[in-house]
């Protein structure tokens, strides 16, 4: 008993059932609930969106030099626009900006070269990051060297410094990290446990306390005269926090790498040094990229805590300009602005860090 | 101490450099020889730079008199109390505004990770835009935002912002009226704690009679209703037995009612919006997680809706939900010691602050500052053990 | 429940002009099926041919978006109370078992009885016991499925879904996640069942089951239904084209 002799052809899903209209009805208004909480939504939506829009965009004053410029109706992004090179820069001298900017030109493209997946030797790309740009990067923005004036850390500030506080905090991070992690793992009792003193110590306090640390009992614990610069002293305890975060996503890397490996690799009569750096860490590292950005994420949102120590990064530059007499009265315009900046930052980071997360699943799948 | 056990085929002794227990022995002592003779550097140093600069050591400052005032305090304190004493005022505000953060951020996440996976496309829209927007902005500038920006940018006190005469919000904080209990009102605590005790009893007999025979009741509607509606009962029948103490302008401020001093609100606001966010995020993977076959099955045994969530998915993304979440809540805790940045006397404020500063006494005052957030993360990640050793899915 | 009824108002499932699409992708194309009360129904036919979404229409695990579908009598329409109806008397098992893994073996097999039926734990667990009995697996009663292997798994989904006495079975091709030691054991509880009597819709590549207890064996091919006949006729003398190159595919190996 054959049923259908004929082929049926597809044919077009009935109306309402595909469409814009479907959509919304699929979407927004199925059924009397859901319609309300829509309606309910477009209302917040509105409340949100429409004095937002007005204060920042219609109503505000985006050109001129001083207060006066504003019209006070709605946002004064003159405020912004007349502390920009603060925000940016921090209390460098106006005359060496080219020096960050050259700085900041090879950070952008040396990332833009790493996250971009076509582009060739990553591998050589990212020795010069990790060896010889931190060299030419001090030399510029310190300068005294080449008869490139001094210009002391107490000047650097804003985004430069938020930058590269982060960026120094994380690649100081990493290789403790990495020396952390492996020794979590070991099998040697008191090499164990040092490490897991050491990373939940630091786990379990609140950064502030750790920055607190620094800048006050640093200071006692060196030799009496030997003073150290107050940014090394951030750095110190940012890096030393970041890298107990660091061993576990590092940690957590190893352990989704099969034992197999490990034993192929012993099988093969590898040391243990070469099986790590060879056969388990170059797989392990691919896999912790999406989490390593993750705990950058944190980080960078966490360098604006070096503030309360006194460093001027971008949140603390914005924060001492809206105390500024003559400017008195932006603060919004001021957190709207680093708020944004930090956002940007952050948000295309997260993404990134989701799309390697993606693409590791399917890549597993396979 | 011999770290793997030694079988050796007997009559071979390699020289001790290539045994392994013996290397792993050699590198350990190392490690310690280093870690110990960096300690002693260290502790010689602070030693010199301690006397040099006159400071001893010890704890007996904690006795002497603090001398400053602090702008919220849960239990009495005056300025002529000792920094022991404040110690424990920064403790319970460190308490306080963590623990009602924890119970803000949780409401909010929950309803926003839920909401962002509601079949309404707005609705999910509008709760992924949340979670973007605060959890990709520094918490510190949130707390800014919310002190300066908005708080401090209040009407003064004359000029308050009244909602129904009885609260008042200004520059200086909130002021909600308090209540005053007059005779008679002892019996509303008794009938709530009988209603809440009533409750129990109904919910156990209810699974009892469930098993038993089948049949339920609405347990938990009908101790909501206990809970909130018997103490109404007696209020009423009692005649109402509170007055409001309202607060009220005079001079400059408002006197009477409660406050709540600006700096509170302003870092428990950003506390719960910016952990919120992340617990949302925590919701959603946790609801996620559960394979849709779960679901499928459950109402391929014609379980209703309510049933599907309360016997399959809600037990098996608790699972999955409660140990990030517990370390959110301790991120929160130690995240609330950025009170310190704004002025909220917390336990860092008040004391890693203020009396380190009067006191000098840095590596007494820091030890106990980070011991107590130490504490902390010892219990909670304690409780998470215990924890995930009971609830672990059983598996081969 | 052996009566064999051939009444024609005896009909357990009733399909007529079931149509459905994912967006524009027509999957389900003018499906008429009539299953009888005591019939055993075998669907087969290549993978993406819409033989999964039939069955999971019959309990509105899908919805189709044209046509009629009656279960036991009762029309499917979006009526909450309805489709809950329907799916008491439809038992269900799953490709991947889908067993609660909080849950003990007697527990899921208890939970619909004792929520949905409203029965007293006593009976219902004794009940459960009694099924796992069925199955021969009894003795893992206390054990948590993470604990079973797949056959042991698909074979508490199955007494699982027996708790709830269903009028119709079906089959989610219940052994093709296992491992091959382990289908006999599965295909072995499915034929004591059809022996039994079970109204049963079966989506499978076990030709041998089909060929053993099978009444009717229905071939699908791009939403459609391709050929339908007795197994017999079907296997020894295919009349499609289609039917011919899948029996040759799956068979020729």
């Amino acid at each position: 008993m054959i049923h259908n002799k004929e082929v049926i052809p597809p044919q077009p899903a009935p109306k309402g059932t595909i469409g814009p209209i479907a959509w919304l009805r699929g979407n927004l208004f199925n059924g009397p609930i859901n319609s309300l909480f829509t309606l309910l939504g477009l209302y917040v939506l509105y409340l949100l969106v429409v004095p937002t829009v007005q204060w920042a965009f219609i109503n505000a004053d985006w050109v001129g030099t001083s207060r006066e410029d504003c019209s006070r109706v709605g946002a004064c992004w003159v405020f912004v626009n007349a502390r920009f090179n603060q925000f940016v820069y921090g209390l460098y001298p106006s005359s060496e900006y080219w020096r960050p900017n050259i700085v900041f030109g090879m950070f952008a493209a040396i990332i833009a070269w790493m996250v971009i997946p076509r582009l060739p030797f990553k591998r050589w790309v990212a020795v010069f990051a990790l060896l010889v740009f931190p060299v030419i990067a001090y030399v510029l923005l310190h300068g005294g060297y080449f008869d490139l004036p001094r210009v002391s850390t107490h000047r650097w500030g804003g985004l430069m410094l938020t930058l590269l506080l982060a960026t120094v905090g994380m690649v100081g991070a990493l290789p403790i990290g990495i020396v952390l992690a492996l020794g979590r793992r070991s099998n040697m009792p008191i090499v164990k446990s040092f490490c897991v003193v050491f990373i939940e110590f630091w786990r379990g306090v609140p950064l502030i306390t750790i920055l607190f640390m620094a800048s006050v009992m640093l200071p006692l614990f060196l030799p009496t005269g030997m003073g150290v610069d107050r940014l090394v002293r951030a750095l110190i305890g940012l890096t030393l926090f970041q890298s107990a975060y660091m061993a576990e996503v590092i940690r957590g890397g190893l352990q989704a790498i099969p034992k197999g490996q490990e034993e192929a690799a012993a099988a093969l009569g590898m040391t243990y040094w070469k099986r790590m750096g060879l056969i388990v860490m170059p797989q392990a590292l691919k896999m912790m990229i999406p989490g390593i950005v993750n705990t950058f994420i944190s980080l960078f949102k966490d360098t604006t805590l070096v503030m309360i120590i006194g460093l001027f990064d971008l949140l603390g530059i914005v924060q001492a300009a809206l105390s500024d007499s003559r400017w008195l009265g932006f603060s919004l315009e001021g957190y709207v602005f680093a708020a944004f900046v930090f956002w940007i930052f952050c948000f295309s980071m997260s993404r990134y860090s989701q799309y390697l997360e993606r693409k590791l699943n399917t890549g597993h799948k396979r | 101490m011999s770290v793997r056990p030694n079988v050796r085929p007997a009559g071979h002794k390699p020289p001790f450099w290539r045994d392994r227990a013996k290397r792993a022995l050699i590198f350990q002592l190392i490690l310690v020889a280093v870690v110990a003779a960096f300690m002693i550097y260290i502790i010689n140093n602070t030693q010199a730079n301690l006397s040099a600069r006159g400071i001893t050591t010890g704890f007996g400052f904690l006795s002497n008199t603090a001398g400053f005032g602090i702008g919220q305090t849960l239990i009495e304190y005056t300025s002529r109390s000792s920094y022991g004493r404040t110690f424990v005022i920064g403790l319970l505000n460190t308490l306080l505004v963590g623990g009602l953060g924890v119970v803000a951020a949780s409401i909010i996440g929950f309803i926003v990770g839920i909401a962002r996976l509601s079949p309404n496309w707005l609705i999910a829209k509008l709760a992924n835009a949340y979670i973007e927007t605060f959890r990709n902005i520094p918490l510190l500038l949130q707390i800014f935002f919310w002190y300066f920006a908005v708080l401090r940018t209040l009407p003064s006190a004359r000029d308050s912002l009244a909602f129904g005469e009885i609260i008042f919000l200004n520059v200086r904080g909130l002021f909600l009226p308090e209540p005053l209990f007059e005779s008679g009102f002892g019996l509303i605590p008794v009938t709530l704690i009988a209603a809440i005790v009533a409750s129990i009893a109904l919910i156990i007999w209810n699974r009892r009679r469930h098993e038993a025979t089948g049949k339920r009741l609405p347990a938990g509607w009908i101790a909501l209703a206990m809970i909130v509606g018997l103490p109404m009962l007696v209020l009423v029948v009692t005649g109402v037995p509170i007055t409001w103490e309202v607060p009220v302008l005079t001079g400059f401020n408002f006197r009477g009612g409660v406050t709540i001093i600006p700096e509170f609100l302003a870092l428990w606001l950003a506390l719960s919006i910016y952990t919120a966010s992340f617990i949302a995020e925590i919701v959603r993977s946790g609801i996620q997680a559960i394979p849709h076959g779960q679901t499928e099955a459950a109402q391929a045994l014609s379980l209703p809706r309510k049933l599907v969530l309360k016997l399959v998915v809600i037990p098996q993304a608790m699972r999955v939900i409660i140990p990030p979440l517990t370390s959110q809540y301790l991120n929160l805790i130690k995240n609330s010691s950025l009170a310190t940045a704004i002025g909220y006397p917390d336990l860092v404020s008040v004391f890693a602050g203020t009396t380190l500063n009067q006191t000098g006494q840095a590596i007494e005052v820091i030890a106990m500052t980070m011991a107590v957030y130490l504490i902390i993360s010892l219990l909670v990640s304690m409780f998470m053990n215990w924890f995930n050793a009971r609830v672990a899915l059983v598996e081969r | 429940m052996t009566q064999a009824a051939t009444n024609a108002s005896d009909l357990m499932v009733e399909m007529r002009n079931v149509n459905k699409w994912y967006g524009d992708f027509h999957v389900l194309r003018d499906i008429y099926l009539e299953v009888k009360r005591g019939e055993r129904i075998v669907v087969c036919g290549p993978s993406g041919s819409g033989k999964s979404t039939l069955i999971r229409c019959i309990n509105h695990l899908e919805e189709h978006q044209k046509g009629e579908i009656v279960v036991g009598g009762i029309p499917l329409t979006q009526d909450v109370k309805r489709i809950e109806q329907i799916r008491r008397s439809v038992g269900m098992v799953f490709q991947h078992f889908n067993l609660f893994p909080h849950l003990s073996v007697l527990e899921n097999c208890c939970i619909a009885p004792m929520w949905v039926q409203k029965k007293p734990r006593k009976e219902a667990e004794a009940q459960a016991m009694q099924y796992l009995e069925r199955v021969r697996i009894a003795e893992q009663a206390t054990k948590y499925p993470g604990q079973l292997s797949g056959g042991q798994q698909q074979r508490v989904a199955i007494a699982r879904s027996l708790c709830m006495h269903p009028d119709v079975m079906l089959f989610d091709e219940p052994t093709s996640a296992l491992d091959p030691e382990m289908i006999k054991e599965v295909l072995d509880v499915m034929v004591e069942l059809a022996e039994e009597g079970m109204t049963m819709i079966c989506v499978t590549h076990e030709m041998g089951f089909a060929k053993k207890v099978a009444d009717r064996v229905i071939f699908m091919d791009q939403g459609q239904i391709i050929e339908e006949n007795a197994p017999e006729p079907f296997f020894n003398d295919p009349q499609s084209d289609r039917t011919k190159l899948f029996l040759s595919q799956i068979l020729g190996h």
